[in-house]
C-alpha cells in the first residue's frame, strides 16, 4: 500500500451531498487511508454515525432548540407555496433567498474552515458544494470538486441551464432563462464577489459561484443521463462516476398488516420535501386504496401523521440505498442521490420535483424514458395511479434499467472516485 | 392486576438466557423450582417452557430425573434456539407494530382489537395485561385502554434519550452496584459473535438483542430496584421501536464497541469513568440526527430580512 493519506471531505450540509461523500469516504477508508469530515455544527453526528471523525465548522448562527423550531416553522410557511411555482418564478421567490444564505455561510465559515484545515493538514480536500469556500481551495494541498448536483453545474452551451427544467431541444429558451437567473441572483452574487475580492481572490463572472478544480472534478451523472457537450470535458480533470452509492448494510422491509406479497414502493422527497405534510397525506390517502406496500420517508414530521393505512409504513429515516435495492418502484423529488440510487439498482422512478436541480433531473429522466415526470401538485388520482401501474408493468423498461444497473454496479463509482482522489492526494502540493 | 401466565416461548427464551448466564455445563440439571423462584412464576409455565426447549433439542428429559442441558452453552450462543411465536406473541407484536406505525388511535377497546386482529377475547385480554406490565398501555375509562408513551416520534425519542442520560450513568454510580462476571462474560461473547459475523451478514435484530442485553445488565447490576425498573422499561420501549424504525447500522455497531469499553471500565472498578462513558454513549446515539440542511435553511438571510 502507498503511504497513508489524510483525505478531508467538506460536503454541503444537505443529505444528498453528505451521503454521496460518505459512499466515497467508505471506500477510501477500506483502502487504509485516514478520512475526516468538516461540517456545520448543526450537521454534526451524520458522519460520526458512519464511523468518521468530524471537525465542526461554524457556518450558521448558533440557535437554541426553540429558535431553530421557530425558524423552521417560519421558513416552511414562507417557502412551501413557492414550491408550486415554475422554475423561473422560483428564482426570485426561493433561489435568491438560498443563495443569500449560502453566501453568508461561506463568509462565516472562512476563518473556522481555515483553522480546522490547518489542524488536519490533509493531503487532499474534497468539496461537494455549489459554491467556492476559498479556504478549502487554499489549504496547501490539491482539492477535488465533487459535483453531486445535476451535470449542468458544469455549464456548457449545449446543456440546459441549471434549475431551468428545460430539455436539450429547448435551445431557444436557454439564453432567456440564464439571463433571468443572472439578474435575479445578482444581489447575492455581488456580495460574494466583494468577499472574494476582500480576501485577495479574483471575482467570478455574473451568475457564477464556483469553478472547476484545477486538480480533479468528480461528476456523479450516469451515462444514460449525460448530455452531449459542445465543449467536451478534459478527461484528465473530469471523471464521471456513474453514481456513487454508499453501503448501508442489509435491510429487511417491515411486516405490514396487509399486502405482504405485493410490490414495494419507496417514496422520499428529501428532508425539505417532507415538510409538505398535506401533500403526503393526500398521497397516503390514495395509496391506501392500492394493492401495493409503501415505505414513506416523512423526515422530521412523523408526529404529524395519524391513522396511517395498513399498507403504508412511515418513518423519519430509511437506509435509502438498501431500501431502494428491494423496492419495485421509487417516487422521489429528483435529488441527484435518489436519481442515481434508483438507476444503480435498476428501479423505475416517478419524479416529482419542487426546487433546484430536481427540476432538471426530472426532465432528464423523462426525456431519456427512464421514468415519469409528474408535477408535484397538479395531478389527479387517476394520473398517479396510472404512472405507478405503467412503471410496475413495463417489462421492456425494466429490462433496459437492469442493463443500466449492471453497468453502473460494474463501474463501481465509489471505488473509482476513491482511487482518483488518492492519486490526486499523491500529487505534489501547490 | 391479575397475574397471567406469559407464553411458554417467551419464558423459554428467558430460560435460555439464564442457562447461558449461569454458564451451566452440558448434562447439568435444569430444575423447575429454582427457575420458578427466579422468574417469579409457578412451576406450570416453567414446565411448559422446559418441554418446549426439550422439543428443540436444547434440553434432555429423563423420567424421574427431570431436565438436563443437552448441549454445551457455547453451542447455544453459536446457534440461537428458534422458537415459534405463539398467537399471543404474534398479537402483541402486531399491536405494538401498528401503534408505532401510527395505525392505532390513542384509545382502543378489547372489541376493536378482537375485530381488527381476529383474535379471541381471552388472548386479547392477556396481551393487554402483558402490554400493561411493559408500560405500553393502561386502563382508560370504561372499556377503553390508553396507550402510554412509546418511541413513535422524534420528539419522544429525544425525551427518551434525555431521560436515559439521567438514569443510566447514575445507575453505574449506585453504592449497591455489583459487577456480575458471568453476565458480563456472556454479553462480551454475544458482542464478539456479532462482530465476527460482520456488518453485511448481520440481521438488525441481532444488534438490537446485544444492545438490550448490555443496558439490561446495567439495570441488573445497579442494586437500585427503581432505577433498574426504569432502565428496563426504556430498553423494552427501544427494543420494540427498533423492530420497525430506521436506524443507521454503522452507528449501531460503533455503539456496541462502546459497550465493551464501558464494561472494561466497570470491571476495572473505574465507575466514574464508566458513568461518563455511558453518558457519552447515549449522547452519541442522540446526536446523530442533523439539525440543518443548507440549501433548505437560510437562517442568516431570513434574519437579515
Amino acid at each position: 500500500m502507498t503511504a497513508k493519506k489524510t483525505v478531508a471531505f467538506f460536503p454541503e450540509a444537505s443529505f444528498g451531498a453528505a451521503l454521496n461523500c460518505v459512499g466515497i469516504a467508505q471506500k477510501i477508508r477500506e483502502l487504509g487511508h485516514e478520512t475526516v469530515f468538516l461540517c456545520d455544527a448543526g450537521f454534526a453526528g451524520t458522519f460520526e454515525a458512519y464511523g468518521f471523525t468530524e471537525y465542526p465548522v461554524t457556518m450558521s448562527p448558533d440557535m437554541s432548540e426553540e429558535e431553530l423550531e421557530k425558524f423552521w416553522a417560519g421558513f416552511i410557511a414562507r417557502h412551501l407555496p413557492h414550491f408550486r411555482l415554475s422554475p423561473t418564478e422560483q428564482l426570485s421567490t426561493y433561489v435568491l433567498d438560498c443563495w443569500e444564505a449560502i453566501v453568508d455561510s461561506v463568509i462565516m465559515a472562512e476563518p473556522d474552515l481555515k483553522r480546522q484545515l490547518a489542524a488536519i493538514q490533509p493531503d487532499v480536500v474534497c468539496v461537494d458544494n455549489v459554491i467556492l469556500f476559498p479556504a478549502a481551495a487554499q489549504a496547501g494541498c490539491p482539492w477535488v470538486r465533487i459535483v453531486s448536483c445535476a451535470e449542468a453545474e458544469i455549464p456548457d452551451p449545449a446543456i440546459p441551464p441549471l434549475m431551468s427544467a428545460l430539455g436539450v431541444d429547448d435551445h431557444a429558451q436557454f439564453q432567456s432563462f440564464a439571463k433571468t437567473y443572472v439578474e435575479t441572483v445578482e444581489p447575492a452574487h455581488t456580495r460574494f464577489n466583494a468577499f472574494l475580492t476582500s480576501i485577495g481572490r479574483k471575482p467570478y463572472p455574473a451568475g457564477v459561484f464556483f469553478e472547476a478544480s484545477p486538480d480533479l472534478n468528480l461528476m456523479l451523472y450516469a451515462d444514460p443521463l449525460r448530455y452531449e457537450r459542445k465543449s467536451p470535458l478534459d478527461t484528465e480533470r473530469f471523471l464521471f462516476l456513474e453514481g456513487s452509492v454508499r453501503d448501508e448494510g442489509p435491510y429487511s422491509p417491515p411486516e405490514f398488516p396487509v399486502h405482504n406479497d405485493k410490490p414495494l414502493v419507496y417514496l422520499s422527497f428529501g428532508s425539505l420535501g417532507a415538510a409538505d405534510v398535506a401533500l403526503l397525506e393526500r398521497m397516503i390517502r390514495l395509496f391506501s386504496t392500492l394493492p401495493y406496500r409503501f415505505l414513506i420517508n416523512v423526515g422530521g414530521y412523523k408526529d404529524s401523521y395519524r391513522f396511517v393505512p395498513d399498507n403504508v409504513q412511515i418513518d423519519y429515516w430509511f437506509p435509502q440505498p438498501s431500501v431502494i435495492a428491494q423496492s419495485d418502484l421509487v417516487v422521489h423529488h429528483g435529488g441527484n442521490n435518489s436519481v442515481h440510487e434508483a438507476l444503480y439498482f435498476g428501479k423505475p422512478a416517478i419524479v416529482m420535483p419542487y426546487c433546484w436541480d430536481g427540476h432538471d433531473n426530472a426532465r432528464r429522466i423523462a426525456d431519456q424514458d427512464l421514468g415519469i415526470h409528474l408535477d408535484r401538485y397538479e395531478w389527479r388520482d387517476g394520473e398517479l395511479i396510472e404512472a405507478i401501474e405503467t412503471l410496475m408493468t413495463d417489462k421492456p423498461r425494466h429490462e433496459r434499467l437492469a442493463v443500466i444497473a449492471g453497468k453502473m454496479q460494474a463501474f463501481d463509482g465509489c471505488t473509482r472516485a476513491a482511487e482518483a482522489i488518492l492519486k490526486c492526494a499523491g500529487s505534489s502540493k501547490p | 392486576m391479575v397475574a397471567i401466565g406469559k407464553p411458554h416461548t417467551e419464558l423459554a427464551r428467558k430460560v435460555v438466557d439464564y442457562v447461558r448466564q449461569q454458564n451451566m455445563q452440558e448434562g447439568a440439571r435444569v430444575r423447575e423450582q429454582p427457575l420458578a423462584d427466579h422468574f417469579g412464576v409457578s412451576r406450570t409455565p416453567i414446565r411448559g417452557a422446559l418441554a418446549l426447549l426439550a422439543d428443540r433439542g436444547l434440553l434432555r428429559y429423563a423420567p424421574n430425573q427431570g431436565y438436563s442441558l443437552a448441549i454445551a452453552p457455547e453451542s447455544i450462543t453459536d446457534a440461537p434456539v428458534k422458537l415459534p411465536p405463539t398467537e399471543e406473541e404474534q398479537l402483541f407484536l402486531a399491536v405494538v407494530r401498528d401503534r408505532l406505525a401510527h395505525r392505532l388511535d390513542d384509545h382502543i377497546t378489547v372489541t376493536e382489537i378482537m375485530r381488527r386482529y381476529a383474535s379471541s377475547r381471552a388472548i386479547v385480554s392477556r396481551v393487554l395485561v402483558r402490554m400493561g406490565e411493559d408500560g405500553l398501555i393502561e386502563r382508560g375509562d370504561g372499556q377503553s385502554w390508553v396507550f402510554g408513551p412509546t418511541l413513535d416520534s422524534l420528539s419522544a425519542m429525544e425525551e427518551s434519550y434525555r431521560f436515559r442520560e439521567l438514569i443510566e450513568p447514575s445507575a453505574v454510580l449506585e453504592p449497591g452496584f455489583r459487577f456480575d462476571p458471568h453476565l458480563f462474560s456472556h454479553i462480551r461473547r454475544s458482542h464478539q459473535a456479532m462482530f465476527d459475523l460482520g456488518i453485511g451478514a448481520l440481521e438488525a435484530r441481532q444488534i438490537y438483542d446485544v444492545d438490550a442485553a448490555f443496558h439490561n445488565a446495567v439495570a441488573n447490576c445497579c442494586g437500585n430496584r427503581f432505577l433498574a425498573q426504569a432502565i428496563r422499561q426504556q430498553t423494552t420501549l427501544r427494543r420494540l421501536s427498533e423492530n420497525t424504525g430506521g436506524a443507521n447500522r454503522h452507528r449501531l455497531l460503533a455503539s456496541c464497541h462502546e459497550h465493551l469499553t464501558i464494561m472494561d471500565m466497570i470491571e476495572a472498578g473505574d465507575m466514574q469513568l464508566a458513568s461518563d462513558a455511558l453518558r457519552r454513549h447515549i449522547n452519541a446515539a442522540k446526536g446523530h440526527r442533523p439539525r440543518v440542511s443548507l440549501r433548505g435553511i437560510p437562517p442568516l438571510a431570513s434574519r437579515r430580512q
